[in-house]
């Protein structure tokens, strides 16, 4: 009970609790700021914990993180703008729920799936952090290949309409990915001598252009009728949803949460995929499945499950290998050797203060999310009320003023708008967006894994079916892609009684 | 994750030069700019910021530290190279900025700054998981000419200088690896932890929660000589592997910077180098004494340009 | 109908023009089996085949749907339909890249009011006091909020070399 003792006694001294409160706040708000994501605000707020309290330090961090994880969903819902990546699936439900007057509701869904995410989450990270190491641990490049090809075979099912636009979109998106330093030799591809393309092209520009600026393009196509803004029978205030409510929704947040704390664990993943996968999970196992895309609860609550319960047991390999998954980690970790604490496996039986200080610090830090949400939130719904013109305005400002701390450069906000006007373009066209956004996030992923597989077995393929991890995804991709498919076939078979 | 830079965010401290006693001819400006491409919380980072603190009162300069990321170092060097030259903005080098310099050829590049003074090497060590048969690189080299592209090794990102260790190993010793790339140092112990990767090259500081743990051992280092606090590990020259790498830390400046500048900092970084309780901060970082001063910094940059440059045109990377 | 097939043809082009892009990449013998080119090269093949058979498609449904019911299905009320409304969106991209070229040299605070002038006044606000003052406030607010509290370093233009 040692632990116990460790964690209440953080949860009772005073400048730990500010840290959490603080780290939550200004978390939240970051991630609410598109172009900012969490790994900035997390690095914005290192030096201040430089002076802290090694125990306050890394709770301040963590609590940004999981603050901001949150955050990102605020904009995707109210203006159509993920905050983070991994919000990028919220937008789809979430913004139309918003456009039917509902986005106070989707705000209190995303915040209430969020946070019993975060802390059944937090449960996990306590009891089951050894076996969610392995998880960690059985990641070899195969299963990596596997992982994101059962991502991309989402798109399969997110094409609603026509599969071909589809598949186009998912190609376009890989062809991003592939802008960068070439992951095996080093070589640059398609930079055209651009030091600024040597890293890549950061998702968040082509989220910010294909949401943000192309629904800005549609705001001021329309002018301005009079009306104040487009949205009718606004609810300003934030809602809650009761307990029934979410026990209604308990498949998508148990499918949401289980992804979530399932792919944490493995480096390089995130929450986007979890999200994205959760999506789509939760639009199978939905008795409601047809609502998804037109406003459905569950579209909100799973994705959003998924990513708070990602923010948990991302720390699973930071603290038990001392191998940051991801940039946020990769902060943290220099938080902590800042404070000269070596992460790893000698953490626990080194450091129990920390550790289980750190897990009372979360708990906090879940509870904070929860209040400070509904704080925030109001005045959230609030701003977006206001007249169309200014809010146009803004919205494009802070488009273009966040993106500048990705790389302090002009070049990125060219991005941004090439990718508004492709992305006005898709939609005029009825693309579907989201095949981009997959074929983006998955693209280094995919091929480095693919091609650093085939070095392991000098080309032979074979690879993908000896390892019993890849071969079991790759078993799950076939079965999305077959699924679709005979549902695209039995579309066209009766296509008078579609179209919901 | 993986290849993005993470942002870059003017994350100050200030070394306050309180009570010190100005040993030497007053520093020409008082508050010193040390530019890093390196995020908040990482390597070069925190390394400056230990200097900012050590050498501050030394040098009676405030040093502020500041994250100009993006571009593999190409904004940083740009940012330092336009800096007014006297003495006001520094860049704390590591091997990647020449290796940007010379891969995406950056309209300012390494050939536009001044080499001032080196401090340290970082090691680079062979490791394997504690369990595994490997005692020496010569199990290794056996294994490999005995089954040609079966033992996998694992490095960090594809123009790192642990590739390009990996593949002179192999010119060198005659033998054939599967080198495999990651987006990282953290990736690369991942590998070599599940198994994915026999062995791994990586840097001290990165494995050290492993090695306390006695999950990792390290097997041989690419040095001159044996590292402190591994005085039981023998160098690969020592094996009979001719490779040594000079991953060097030190700190460039604009061209052309005046004289008294660089004497203060050959001066000052001496000083620094001779204190006994930063000694014993970076052995434990687990980086090795370099002190080079200016004219020496400026040898040991151009052979390494030459030897990437041979790598580089070798291998058809451009 | 007919902007898919143009769009579609587009695409191949794209396609093509990736190809040529790809191989432009040089090949290193570390870069495996699959080599630096592979992967473009392949998306390069996907996208040509793909967009080739949008456009076929797109083909045909433009000559049955000349038959049938010409009409597109009816879009949702609010949005842009027409080419003079798509033109007003790409407006804002303009005022976007007029942003961008302007603030390296006026610095972020006075670009971003500009910027807040220009687009209330661009989605329908009519110029005011009101407008003036909203710029204004907004301008220094977000100078506030990304430049001093977030400290990201945001151009400062030429003001420094007032002082």
């Amino acid at each position: 009970m040692d632990g116990l003792s460790y964690a209440l006694t953080a949860l009772t001294t005073p400048t730990i609790v500010l840290s959490a409160a603080g780290g939550v706040l200004w978390g939240i708000l970051g991630g609410a700021l598109p172009g900012l994501s969490p790994s900035i605000a997390m690095a914005l707020v290192l030096p201040f914990t430089f002076d802290m309290s090694p125990l306050a330090a890394i709770i301040m961090l963590t609590s940004v993180y999981i603050g901001a994880e949150y955050g990102g969903s605020i904009p995707a819902i109210l203006i159509r703008t993920p905050g983070t990546n991994a919000a990028a699936a919220t937008v789809i439900d979430g913004y139309t729920l918003h456009q039917q007057g509902r986005g106070g509701e989707a705000l209190g869904l995303s915040l209430v799936a969020g946070t019993i995410a975060g802390l059944v989450g937090l449960i996990c990270l306590v009891f089951l952090t050894k076996p969610l190491a392995m998880v960690a641990l059985y990641f070899t490049p195969p299963a990596y290949f596997a992982l994101a090809f059962l991502g991309l075979s989402i798109i399969a099912a997110l094409s609603e309409g026509s599969l071909i636009k589809g598949l186009i979109m998912g190609v376009i998106g890989l062809m991003l990915a592939m802008v960068g330093t070439d992951p095996l030799s080093g070589a640059p591809r398609f930079t055209f001598g651009e030091p600024d393309l040597l890293g890549g092209i950061d998702y968040i520009f082509v989220m910010l252009g294909v949401f943000a600026v192309a629904e800005l393009m549609n705001k001021v196509a329309t002018p301005d009728d009079g009306a104040g803004g487009v949205i009718k029978n606004t609810v300003t205030r934030m809602r809650l949803p009761g307990l029934r409510k979410m026990w209604e929704l308990r498949r998508a947040q148990t499918i949401g949460t289980g992804l979530g704390i399932i792919e944490g664990p493995i480096p390089g993943a995130g929450g986007t995929v979890a999200a994205f996968l959760s999506y789509n999970e939760a639009k199978r196992w939905s008795k409601t499945p047809e609502k998804f895309g037109h406003g459905s609860e569950e579209g909100v609550v799973a994705p959003e499950a998924a990513n708070n319960a990602v923010t948990s047991s991302a720390l699973i390999p930071t603290l038990s290998f001392g191998i940051p998954g991801s940039n946020s980690m990769a902060i943290l970790l220099g938080g902590l050797l800042i404070h000269g604490i070596q992460p790893g496996p000698m953490l626990l039986s080194n450091r129990p203060d920390l550790v289980y200080g750190l897990f009372g610090g979360l708990f906090m830090a879940n509870i904070f999310m929860l209040i400070l949400g509904m704080l925030v939130l109001t005045p959230c719904i609030w701003l977006v009320n206001r007249p169309k013109p200014y809010l146009t305005a803004c919205i494009m400002m802070v488009v273009l003023s966040g993106i500048y701390s990705i790389n302090q450069s002009l070049f990125d906000f060219w991005i941004v708008l090439v990718a508004g006007v492709v992305g006005y373009v898709m939609r005029r066209l009825e693309f579907p967006v989201l095949p981009l956004i997959l074929g983006i996030v998955l693209g280094y992923m995919i091929e480095s894994s693919y091609r650093r597989s085939l070095l392991l077995t000098n080309g032979d393929h074979i690879v993908f079916l000896q390892n019993p991890l890849s071969l079991g995804l790759l078993c799950c991709a076939a079965l999305i892609i077959g699924l679709a498919a005979y549902a695209e076939v039995r579309k066209a078979r009766k296509p008078q009684d579609m179209h919901g | 994750m993986k290849r993005k830079s993470i942002g870059a965010i003017v994350g100050a401290i200030t070394a306050l030069g309180i009570g010190a006693v100005p040993a030497m001819a007053e520093y020409p400006v008082s508050t010193v700019r040390l530019i890093t491409h390196s995020s908040p919380g990482g390597g070069t980072d925190v390394f400056l910021r230990k200097i900012a603190t050590t050498l501050g009162p030394i040098m009676d300069v405030n040093f502020v530290v500041e994250n100009v990321t993006g571009g593999g170092g190409a904004k940083a060097m740009a940012e330092v190279a336009a800096a007014p030259k006297d003495g006001s903005v520094f860049y704390g080098s590591t091997p990647s900025y020449i290796i940007t310099s010379l891969l995406s050829k950056p309209e300012v590049g390494y050939d536009q700054l001044d080499p001032i003074v080196n401090m340290f090497y970082d090691p680079q060590t062979v490791f394997v998981k504690s369990d595994s048969p490997y005692q020496n690189l010569q199990d290794i080299i056996e294994d490999a000419q005995a089954s040609p592209g079966a033992v996998v090794a694992a490095v960090s990102t594809p123009s790192s200088l642990d590739r390009q260790v990996m593949e002179e190993f192999q010119a060198i010793t005659d033998t054939q690896l599967v080198t495999l790339t990651h987006d990282g140092g953290g990736d690369v112990l991942m590998s070599v932890l599940n198994g994915t990767a026999a062995v791994g090259i990586g840097e001290i500081a990165e494995m050290r929660g492993q090695l306390d743990a006695d999950a990792m051992r390290v097997i041989a280092t690419y040095t001159e000589e044996r590292v402190p606090g591994f005085d039981d590990v023998p160098t690969a020259q020592e094996q009979g592997v001719d490779l040594v790498v000079a991953k060097f830390r030190g700190i460039v400046g604009p061209k052309d910077l005046p004289p008294e500048v660089i004497t203060a900092w050959e001066e000052g970084v001496q000083e620094m180098m001779a204190d006994p309780e930063f000694k014993e901060w970076y052995e434990q970082e687990g980086v090795q004494y370099g002190y080079l001063g200016h004219d020496d910094a400026n040898a040991a940059r151009e052979e390494f340009v030459a030897s990437q440059t041979e790598f580089f045109e070798k291998f058809d990377i451009n | 109908m007919r902007a898919t097939f143009i769009v579609s043809c587009l695409l191949f082009l794209l396609a093509v023009a990736y190809w040529l892009g790809a191989d432009q990449i040089s090949v290193s013998r570390l870069a495996g089996g699959v080599g630096a080119d592979g992967m473009p090269k392949l998306l390069a093949v996907a996208l040509g085949v793909l967009s080739l058979a949008l456009a076929t498609q797109t083909f045909f449904q433009m000559r049955a749907g000349k038959l049938a019911a010409p009409a597109d299905p009816v879009k949702e009320g609010d949005e842009p339909t027409n080419w003079h409304q798509h033109a007003r969106a790409m407006g804002l991209i303009v005022l976007g890249g007029f942003y961008i070229l302007l603030l390296p040299h006026l610095g972020y605070m006075l670009s971003s009011m500009l910027m807040l002038g220009g687009v209330s006044f661009y989605a329908g606000l009519k110029p005011s006091l009101r407008m003036l003052v909203f710029a204004v406030i907004g301008g220094v607010v977000y100078y506030l909020i990304f430049t001093r509290i977030l400290g990201i370093p945001l151009p400062s233009g030429f003001w420094p070399r007032l002082f």
